[in-house]
C-alpha cells in the first residue's frame, strides 16, 4: 500500500524506522498491504481528519467505515471499493466457523459474572435466559463491525483441548487479550456455519455488501502488530501464530455483522493472567517466512526482529 | 512454544503518558491511537481494565485515569453542540467507548460527577441517541446503575434513583419512552440499588418487573425469560417468591384498578406469574412482621381527620411527619411506590383546601408535592399539588416554572395550560400572556371547551373585553351542544355578561333560565359542577419573585420551564419584540445548557435549521416537515418506535395518510397504558383530532421526552 498523501508517507517512513517493535510492526503492515487497491486508499487518504498520522487515520477509518456508527452500516470492508480484498469463491455453506468473544464488557452490562454464564452454558439449557441475555446484549454493539473468524476444521484438536482458550487465542493472533498478573479475562466460543453468514449477507448484497467475507487488511481493525497482511497471489489469509513455530497457521476470514443465536454460544473459559510473553519480532518473522515459503514469494514483506528492541 | 523472555512489564509504561497529560491519553486510548501494545487493538474498556488493574486507589495513575476520563467527557459534551453528521457519529462513538470504561473501571470522581450533575450530563447524553446500538444515554444511565454504591459513599441519598429506575422499567418497550432494551438497564439498576438496611434488591426488582409487563404487555415466553433470569439471581425458595410476588401483583393490581376507576383490575402477565409459582388468585397478603409495611390506613385517615377538623397545623404535624416518613421508608425499601404517592397526594390537597395556617400548610403540601413527584414523575396529581401549593405559597415564579415544566412534560393534555392560565392570569397579573395560552390551548384542542370559557372569563373579567368573550361563549355552546356542563357554564358566563349592559337585560334574564332549565333537567351534572367549582380561596401574593432557593425546586426544572416559556413566547411574539426575545434565547443556547430540548426550541422558531437525520426525533420531524415530501416523515418513522411512532402516525394520519392511521388504529385497538399520563393523553387526541396536527404541537409532543430535571 503506497500513500499518495505526502504527510502520511513521512508518517509510514518514521513508523518503519522506529526501534519500538509495535510502531515498526504497525508500519510494515501498511508498507506490505497488498489487498488494498487504489480506490480504497484514496478513499481513506480523503477520509477523517486531515492530522498527517497513520495511526489516527486509520483508528478514524476503522470506527467510521469498518464498524460504523448504525446498525444498518455495510462495512467498507465488503463493498466495490475494497475489490482487492473481497473473498470471491463460492465457498460450501455446510461448514463450521468459529470465533472467540471477550464477555467481560457484556456481563458488566447486564450485572452477571462469568460463574453465572458458565453454569448456564454448562447446564445445557440451549435456552437459558441468560444466554438469550447475553445475546440480547452483543445485538446492542454499535455499528456492524465485521468479525474475524476461523474454519473450525483447522482448529478443532485445540477446541477439544483443556486448554483450548489459551490454544486459541495463541493460533488466531489474538494477542491484545493478555490479562495482567491475576487478572481474569473471560471468553466465549461461538460456533455457526458458513451459510448462516451467508443467509445475513444475502438482504444486504442490493445494498452494496459485494460478498459475505473477505481478507482482512491492514484497514480492518485498530492497529495491531499481531496482523500480518498476505501477499495478494496467495489464496487465503493467515492469522500470526503467537507461540508456536512448527504447526500450520490458520486461515482468517471477516464475514459480515451477523446476529447470533443461543445455540452459537459453544463453550465459555478464562483467561488469567500473566500468560507467557509474546515475541513479536520472532513471532512475526517466523510468520513472514511461512507466507514466503507458501506463497512462493522470496521477496514479500522484510524481516524485523533484528531492528528492533524486545 | 518461544523461549520464555519476561517482556511484560508489571506497571504498563503508558501509565507514565496518562500521568503527565491524563485528558490527552485517555482521548487517545479512546479512539485508538494510545501507545498501549499490546492492546492497541482490544476495546478500550478491555486495555483500561488490564492497565489499571491492581493498582490502588491512591495510584497516581488511577488519579490521573479519573481526571483525564472526566475531562474528555466535558470535551465530547462541548464539541457536540451543533457538529455535522459524521463528527456526530463519530463523538457518539468514542463518548459510548468511554462509557463502556467507565462501566468496567468505575472512576471515582468521574462516576460521582455523573451521578451529582444527572441533568447536565443527561441532557447532553439524550442527544447522541443515534439508533438502538449507538445510544449514549442509555450506556449513560447504565453506568449509573453499576455506580450507585460509589455515589452512596460519596453522600448521595443512596436509594435515591428507585424511582428512576422503576420509571425506565415502565417505559422499556414498544408501548414506551424508550426501546425494550432499557429494560435490562432499569432491572440492573433495582438490583443494585445500595443495600442500606435492606437484605436485597429482589422486591425492587419484581416491581420493576411487574411494571415493566403491565405497561409494555409482553408475550408470555418474554416475560417469563425476564422472571427466570431475576430469579436465578436470587436464590430462594417458592415459599418466598410466592408470597413476594402476591404482595407486588396486589400492589399494582390495586394500583390499575384505582386508576381505571375499576375498569381493570389485572394485567396478563399477573396470570402467567401466578400460574409459575402456584398462587391462587385473591391469595391475601401477609403482614411481614418487620419495618417494611406500609404505615397502616388507619393512621392517613386519622391526619385527614385532623385537617377537616381545621386543627392548627403544629397539632397536626405529630400525626403528619410520622406518616409520610414511614410510607417514605416503606417506598424506598420496597419499590412499592404507590402508597407514598397516593397519601402524599391525598394530603396534600387536603391541606391546600382546608384549615388555618395558610402558610404552614402550603409550605407542608409543597413538599409533598415534590415528594409525590420525585417518586412518580409521570403522576399528575402529583404535579399539579407542587404547583399549587408553590402558588399559595407564595412562590408564584417557581409555580409557574412548574407549570410551564409540565406542559413541556405532558403536552397532550390541555389541562395544564388552563391550569398555568390561571395561574397567569388571577395572581401573576398577566393576562394577556393567559389569553395568549388560552388562544394556543384552543387552537391545539379544539374539541375541548374548557380552554374556550376559560377564555371567555378572562376576556371578560380581566382584559375587559365581553364583546370577544361573547362570541366565544356562543361559539362554545354551538359547538358542543351534547356537553351539558359546557352549555351551563357558557351559558352562566354568558348571562353575566349580557347583564352588564343595561339593554340587555331580557337577554341575560333568557340565558340564565335557559342555564337553569339545563340545571334542573340534570341534576347530576348541576351537582358535580357545583363540587368542582368549591375551589379553595386564592390566595394575595406576597412577593411574586420568591428566590428559588427557598421554594426548593430544582435548578433544572426551572430552567426547563424557563425554556419552554421562551419557546411559547417566541412563538407568540409580535414582530417588532421578536428579535430581542429571539437574540436572548441565542444567547442562553450558545451556553450549551440543556442542549437536547434547548436545541429543539431553536429548532422550533427557526434559530437553527435542523435536519432530517438528526438524533433528536423531534428535530428531525421539524425537519422532515420543512422538507414537506411524505417519504421524509416515513424515514423518520423507519428509525423511531414507541410513543413517538405513535405521534408520527398520528400527525400522518391527521393528515389524510391511510397507511398511517391504520397502524394508529390497530395501536388504538390495543389495551391503554393505564399508568401513563402521555398513552391517555395521545389516545384522546386520536379519538377526537378531525384536522390535521399543526407541527409545532407534534413537535412538543416528540420533545417531551427530552430533558429530565428531577433525577439526582
Amino acid at each position: 500500500m503506497i500513500f499518495s498523501r505526502p504527510d502520511l508517507h513521512a508518517d509510514l517512513v518514521r513508523l518503519r524506522s522506529s526501534r519500538y517493535a509495535p510502531d515498526r510492526a504497525f508500519g510494515d503492515n501498511f508498507e506490505f498491504e497488498e489487498r488494498v487497491g487504489d480506490a480504497r486508499r484514496d478513499a481513506f487518504e480523503a477520509a477523517g481528519v486531515p492530522v498527517g498520522s497513520v495511526l489516527a487515520l486509520q483508528a478514524d477509518h476503522f470506527r467510521m467505515h469498518v464498524q460504523g456508527a448504525l446498525h444498518d452500516h455495510i462495512p467498507v470492508t465488503f463493498t466495490a471499493v475494497n475489490h482487492d480484498a473481497l473473498y470471491a469463491p463460492d465457498i460450501d455453506g455446510n461448514q463450521k466457523i468459529v470465533r472467540i468473544e471477550c464477555l467481560d464488557d457484556v456481563l458488566t452490562k447486564i450485572g452477571r459474572s462469568f460463574a453465572d454464564i458458565e453454569d448456564a452454558v454448562k447446564s445445557g439449557h440451549r435456552g437459558d435466559a441468560i444466554v438469550a441475555q447475553l445475546l440480547d446484549q452483543w445485538r446492542l454493539y454499535p455499528g456492524a463491525r465485521p468479525a474475524f473468524v476461523a474454519f473450525k476444521s483447522e482448529v478443532v484438536t485445540d477446541i477439544g483441548a483443556p486448554d483450548w482458550l489459551l490454544r486459541l487465542r495463541n493460533r488466531m493472533g489474538l494477542g491484545h487479550y493478555d490479562p495482567a498478573a491475576g487478572q481474569r479475562q473471560a471468553f466465549a466460543l461461538m460456533e455457526y456455519l458458513v451459510k448462516d453468514v451467508i443467509a445475513e449477507w444475502l438482504p444486504l448484497e442490493t445494498r452494496g455488501a459485494k460478498r459475505p467475507f473477505a481478507f482482512p487488511t491492514v484497514l480492518e481493525s485498530r492497529a495491531s502488530p499481531y496482523f500480518y497482511p498476505g501477499p495478494r497471489d496467495l489464496p487465503s489469509s493467515f492469522a500470526l501464530d503467537l507461540t508456536d513455530p512448527a504447526r500450520n497457521p490458520i486461515r482468517e476470514m471477516l464475514h459480515v455483522r451477523i446476529t447470533y443465536r443461543v445455540d452459537h454460544l459453544v463453550k465459555v473459559g478464562e483467561l488469567v493472567g500473566l500468560l507467557p510473553p509474546v515475541r513479536l519480532g520472532a513471532a512475526r518473522d517466523r510468520h513472514l517466512d511461512r507466507l514466503r515459503r507458501d506463497g512462493g514469494r522470496v521477496d514479500f514483506g522484510a524481516p524485523m526482529s533484528s531492528d528492533v528492541d524486545e | 512454544m518461544d523461549a520464555v523472555i519476561s517482556t511484560a512489564p508489571r506497571r504498563h509504561q503508558w501509565l507514565d503518558q496518562l500521568i503527565a497529560t491524563p485528558a490527552a491519553e485517555v482521548r487517545a486510548l479512546t479512539e485508538g491511537t494510545a501507545s498501549i501494545h499490546p492492546f492497541g487493538r482490544a476495546e478500550p474498556s478491555d486495555a483500561a481494565a488490564t492497565i489499571l488493574f491492581g493498582l490502588g486507589p491512591e495510584d497516581p495513575a488511577v488519579k490521573a485515569f479519573d481526571q483525564g476520563t472526566l475531562e474528555v467527557f466535558v470535551q465530547y459534551r462541548t464539541a457536540t453542540v451543533r457538529v455535522d453528521r459524521w463528527q456526530r457519529d463519530r463523538i457518539a462513538l468514542t463518548a459510548l467507548d468511554l462509557m463502556t470504561v467507565v462501566q468496567r473501571v468505575a472512576p471515582h470522581n468521574t462516576v460521582i460527577d455523573l451521578h451529582r450533575r444527572f441533568a447536565y450530563w443527561n441532557a447532553w447524553a439524550e442527544t447522541l441517541v443515534v439508533d438502538r446500538g449507538l445510544d449514549l444515554r442509555r450506556e449513560y444511565w447504565r453506568s449509573l446503575s453499576l455506580t450507585q454504591d460509589i455515589a452512596g459513599e460519596a453522600g448521595l441519598a443512596s436509594r435515591r434513583l428507585l424511582p428512576f429506575w422503576l420509571s425506565i422499567c415502565s417505559e422499556a418497550g414498544l408501548r414506551g419512552r424508550y426501546d425494550e432494551s432499557y429494560l435490562t438497564v432499569g432491572l440492573l439498576g433495582l438490583r443494585s440499588l445500595p443495600l442500606g438496611e435492606e437484605a436485597a434488591n429482589e422486591e425492587a426488582a419484581l416491581h420493576g418487573l411487574a411494571r415493566w409487563a403491565d405497561a409494555q404487555r409482553p408475550a408470555k415466553t418474554r416475560f417469563l425469560r425476564e422472571w427466570h433470569v431475576l430469579a436465578g439471581a436470587f436464590p430462594r425458595d417458592a415459599t418466598f417468591w410466592a408470597e413476594l410476588v402476591t404482595r407486588v401483583l396486589t400492589s399494582v393490581e390495586e394500583e390499575i384498578a384505582r386508576q381505571t376507576t375499576r375498569a381493570r383490575r389485572t394485567f396478563p402477565a399477573a396470570e402467567w406469574w401466578r400460574e409459575e409459582l402456584n398462587i391462587v388468585t385473591g391469595r391475601r397478603v401477609r403482614s411481614r412482621g418487620h419495618h417494611l409495611e406500609p404505615p397502616p390506613r388507619e393512621r392517613l385517615r386519622e391526619v385527614l381527620a385532623d385537617i377537616d377538623a381545621r386543627l392548627p397545623f403544629h397539632m397536626i404535624v405529630p400525626r403528619l411527619e410520622p406518616l409520610i416518613q414511614g410510607h417514605e421508608r416503606y417506598a424506598t425499601g420496597t419499590g412499592d411506590t404507590f402508597y407514598v404517592v397516593r397519601t402524599a397526594c391525598n394530603i396534600g390537597m387536603r391541606l391546600l383546601r382546608e384549615g388555618a395556617d395558610l402558610a404552614s400548610r402550603a409550605s407542608a403540601a409543597r413538599e409533598l408535592g415534590r415528594l409525590a413527584v420525585n417518586f412518580e414523575p409521570t403522576n399528575v396529581y402529583a404535579w399539579a399539588l407542587w404547583r399549587d401549593a408553590l402558588a399559595w405559597e407564595g412562590h408564584l415564579e417557581a409555580a409557574e416554572f412548574v407549570g410551564w415544566e409540565s406542559i413541556r412534560l405532558f403536552p397532550e393534555n390541555p389541562q395544564w395550560r388552563n391550569q398555568l392560565a390561571l395561574l397567569l392570569g388571577d395572581q401573576l397579573d398577566r393576562p394577556r400572556e393567559a389569553e395568549e395560552l388560552l388562544h394556543d390551548c384552543v387552537r391545539l384542542f379544539p374539541y375541548d371547551p374548557v380552554p374556550r370559557t376559560q377564555l371567555a372569563s378572562l376576556l371578560a373579567s380581566r382584559l375587559n373585553r365581553p364583546e370577544e368573550a361573547e362570541s366565544i361563549l356562543r361559539e362554545a355552546i354551538s359547538l358542543f351542544p351534547d356537553d351539558l356542563s359546557t352549555n351551563i357554564i357558557a351559558r352562566y358566563q354568558l348571562a353575566s355578561i349580557l347583564r352588564r349592559a343595561p339593554t340587555r337585560s331580557t337577554e341575560a334574564k333568557g340565558v340564565l333560565a335557559e342555564a337553569q332549565r339545563i340545571e334542573r333537567a340534570h341534576p347530576g351534572v348541576a351537582s358535580a359542577l357545583r363540587q368542582r367549582s368549591d375551589r379553595p380561596p386564592v390566595m394575595i401574593p406576597k412577593n411574586t419573585k420568591t428566590p428559588h432557593a427557598s421554594a426548593n425546586v430544582p435548578e433544572d426544572t426551572i430552567e426547563l420551564g424557563k425554556s419552554r416559556r421562551a419557546l411559547f413566547r417566541m412563538r407568540n411574539a409580535s414582530p417588532k419584540s421578536r428579535e430581542a426575545i429571539n437574540l436572548e434565547f441565542k444567547k442562553y443556547l450558545e451556553k450549551g445548557e440543556y442542549p437536547g430540548y434547548n436545541y429543539y426550541v431553536a429548532a422550533a422558531v427557526g434559530l437553527v435549521t435542523p435536519a432530517t437525520d438528526d438524533a433528536i426525533i423531534a428535530t428531525a420531524f421539524l425537519a422532515a416537515e420543512r422538507e414537506g415530501s411524505a417519504g421524509a416523515l416515513d424515514r423518520l418513522l423507519g428509525r423511531v418506535e414507541g410513543v413517538d411512532a405513535v405521534v408520527i402516525n398520528l400527525a400522518c394520519a391527521s393528515r389524510g395518510d391511510k397507511d398511517a392511521a391504520l397502524r394508529l388504529q390497530s395501536w388504538m385497538e390495543e389495551p391503554a397504558n393505564d399508568l401513563s399520563p402521555r398513552d391517555h393523553g395521545l389516545r384522546a387526541i386520536a379519538a377526537r383530532t378531525t384536522s390535521p396536527l399543526p407541527a409545532d404541537f407534534v413537535g412538543d409532543m416528540l420533545a417531551a421526552s427530552l430533558g429530565m430535571s428531577l433525577v439526582a
